[in-house]
């Protein structure tokens, strides 16, 4: 009988030690230590209600655990279960709400345009020529200059500089003047045919951008353009 | 007599808290209404808390939960 009597109290010890106040205020602290570390990490903006929901049973299991004294602490017990469930669901949600890092593709070398401007749209005007050494068009280019005309009143959202190159014939200070009075002279084309002057600008490059070689005669002359570049 | 009047004054004063209780956690619901902030969260957690005390007839508990849910109230949606 007396074994049974020490057993009894001894399996009711043991049931108690479960429950004591030191064993929940050490959940307790752990629900608060989760709690600080997912505020420290933009709880408040993540999951704001996953958050309070946590913060407000760590509050009221204190209230439990203070209340009660360490008897009686499954409303406690159950209140700091609850409380870290909110925590990992909050956890959960910031975990989704964080932006995935973008990998920056490696960027890839491109090689510098031979023309020496950018890769943008250029609309070549095969059929300009000018009288030799003169910026003065000749009458077989009307028809080109016409078409560009055409072309710029049907896109009216873009801008042009007009663009001209000569051969290797000459010095180069020479042929970059040249070219600058010759694109002037496209320029002041397409004006007088009724394109805005604000979308038309002129620029001379000389010898500086060939496209062929020039060394022969057809070389040369594929060199010796103008071009439309899109602005 | 003196023994009922003073349970009498005893029951409605603890009626006057409950409802004050009430009147306040209604306060706070509207102040947050449409404001999902942590702060708003809060405080309607809180207000929960406070009315679970009064249904046990925990009055002072319910009265220090309900303070708190309006701190957080009177701050949800400032930012």
């Amino acid at each position: 009988m007396k074994k049974l009597i020490l057993l009894t109290v001894c399996t009711s010890l043991a049931s108690c030690a479960g429950h004591l106040p030191s064993t929940q205020k050490s959940e307790l602290s752990g629900l608060h230590s989760a709690i600080q570390k997912i505020k420290g990490s933009g709880g408040e903006q993540c999951a704001p209600s996953e958050l309070a929901k946590a913060e407000a049973k760590e509050l009221h299991a204190a209230h439990e655990i203070d209340e009660h004294g360490g008897y009686n602490m499954s409303e406690a017990d159950e209140l700091i279960a609850s409380g870290m469930k909110a925590v990992k669901a909050a956890e959960a949600k910031c975990a989704k709400s964080k932006p995935v890092p973008v990998v920056k593709p490696k960027p890839v070398p491109v090689a510098k345009p031979k023309r020496g401007y950018t890769d943008a749209e250029v609309i070549d005007l095969k059929g300009i020529n000018f009288d030799s050494n003169k910026a003065t068009l000749t009458a077989s280019s009307k028809d080109t200059l016409n078409s560009a005309v055409k072309i710029l009143k049907a896109r009216p959202s873009i801008k042009v500089e007009v663009a001209a190159h000569t051969d290797s014939g000459g010095k180069a200070s020479y042929n970059e003047y040249l070219s600058g009075l010759r694109a002037n002279t496209v320029k002041d084309y397409l004006i007088s045919h009724g394109i805005d002057a604000s979308r038309v600008s002129a620029k001379g490059y000389g010898e500086a951008y060939p496209i062929a070689d020039n060394k022969t005669r057809a070389g040369k002359a594929k060199n010796r353009r103008v071009e439309l570049i899109v602005k | 007599m003196k023994k009922i009047l003073f349970i009498i004054a005893m029951f409605s004063s603890a009626n006057v808290a409950l409802a004050d209780i009430e009147s306040r956690a209604e306060a706070v619901a509207s102040s947050v209404e449409g404001k999902h902030d942590y702060h708003a969260e809060m405080a309607r957690e809180l207000v929960s808390i406070a009315e679970e005390e009064k249904g046990q007839h925990e009055v002072s508990v319910a009265n220090a939960f309900m303070s708190e849910a309006e701190k957080h109230a009177s701050i949800a949606g400032e930012k």
